[in-house]
């Protein structure tokens, strides 16, 4: 009985081999996929202008993005600050009002930093990347004393880039600075502390610019 | 008659009761019209709430910004005004040479302090009303428009 059906079941795979291969059971069609492999136009530098900065913290940058291969670039952004504390009126507890004084921070200063880029052709796709900041500032206090100092920093980010159009380069982004001055400088209000005072900050990212 | 008269009006009192007892309990288990109008009634109260505590923030804003703008918009003016409310003791402030802090000391109460402080805790109000209020209405629209 076994014998039986150990060559039935030979009989039946013997046949179904020996079957023409249409005669079969219909087999799932193949979708062809044709790939557009065509590489979008090398765009190798882009410059870019981030207004964020300027009406947020009197900041004035722009970036130079050099992608010379894909995936790979290198970012310079000089920058250009001038911020002021607010003479605002502080209280203490007995009533009395101070003035604090108007205390200014201007300089100029640069980051250099890399990215790496999803995309290919150039600064496209999500980036990621770490930066060094350097600045050279001179604090302004309200009777006139001036006080230069150097601003040396860390910053990494995270962000879109694209190429609309190829050409017009739009990003957005975020990340943290760390920055500590070469001379201690009594605390500052917000934006003067950003240059003036040791510490993480939190910064936004968006550019525009276009690219060659 | 009159002892008809009586039993027809107290039969006509006691109908709308019996007859009223069921129609109020079964909308409030399972009726979504019910539901709706608990939520029209909710929502009012939602936006009242969101409006109330989003303009917390403004009188201190406004309250900050008004004490930077009149020191901004006449100094000679404003100084005078300070030396003659502090007189001889001042709040004293920490410098390091010619630069001084520029921050609100603990020690000190000052206009922008209250913004800093209050203004995350009225945002964060408004964030979870609105939050709210938006489920809200999803639903609501979407129960209508079954």
């Amino acid at each position: 009985m076994r014998a039986a059906l150990v060559w039935c079941g030979l009989g039946v795979v013997v046949g179904i081999a020996a079957m023409p291969r249409s005669a079969r059971a219909a087999e799932p069609a193949v979708d062809v996929v044709v790939r557009d492999d065509v590489p979008p136009p090398r765009r190798i530098l882009s410059i870019e202008w981030n207004p964020l900065p300027l009406f947020a913290i009197g900041k004035l940058s722009a970036n130079v993005v050099i992608a010379p291969i894909d995936h790979h670039a290198l970012v310079l952004s000089p920058f250009y600050t001038s911020t002021k504390t607010e003479p605002v009126y502080i209280f203490d507890d007995a009533g009395n009002s101070t003035q604090l004084p108007k205390q200014t921070f201007k300089g100029f200063g640069t980051e250099i930093g890399y990215r790496y880029y999803t995309g290919k052709g150039g600064p496209r796709g999500l980036f990621v990347g770490p930066s060094l900041i350097v600045g050279s500032l001179t604090a302004t206090a309200q009777d006139g004393a001036k006080t230069h100092f150097v601003d040396m920093g860390l910053a990494a980010d995270i962000g879109y880039q694209m190429l609309v159009t190829d050409r017009v380069a739009v990003s957005l982004g975020g990340g943290a600075e760390y920055l500590w001055p070469s001379k201690t400088i009594p605390r500052q209000q917000f934006p003067s502390r950003i240059y003036a005072n040791r510490g993480v900050m939190p910064r936004v990212l968006a550019s525009l610019g276009w690219a060659f | 008659m009159k002892d008809r008269f009586r039993f027809d009006a107290i039969s006509s009192l006691a109908a709308p009761v019996r007859s009223s007892k069921p129609k109020q309990a079964v909308p409030v288990r399972s009726s979504p019209t019910a539901s709706t109008s608990r939520q029209l009634e909710s929502g009012p109260l939602l936006v009242v709430v969101l409006l109330f505590s989003c303009a917390m923030l403004v009188p201190r804003g406004a309250f900050a910004e008004a004490g930077v703008d009149d020191a901004g918009a006449d100094d000679s003016s404003t100084e005078e005004d300070a030396s003659d409310e502090a007189g001889a003791s001042e709040v004293p402030l920490a410098c390091d040479g010619g630069l001084c802090d520029t921050t609100v000391g603990s020690t000190t109460c000052a206009m922008p302090r209250g913004t800093i402080h209050g203004a995350p805790s009225a945002a964060a109000i408004c964030v979870v009303l609105s939050v709210v209020l938006a489920r809200r209405l999803q639903r609501r629209a979407t129960e209508q428009g079954r």
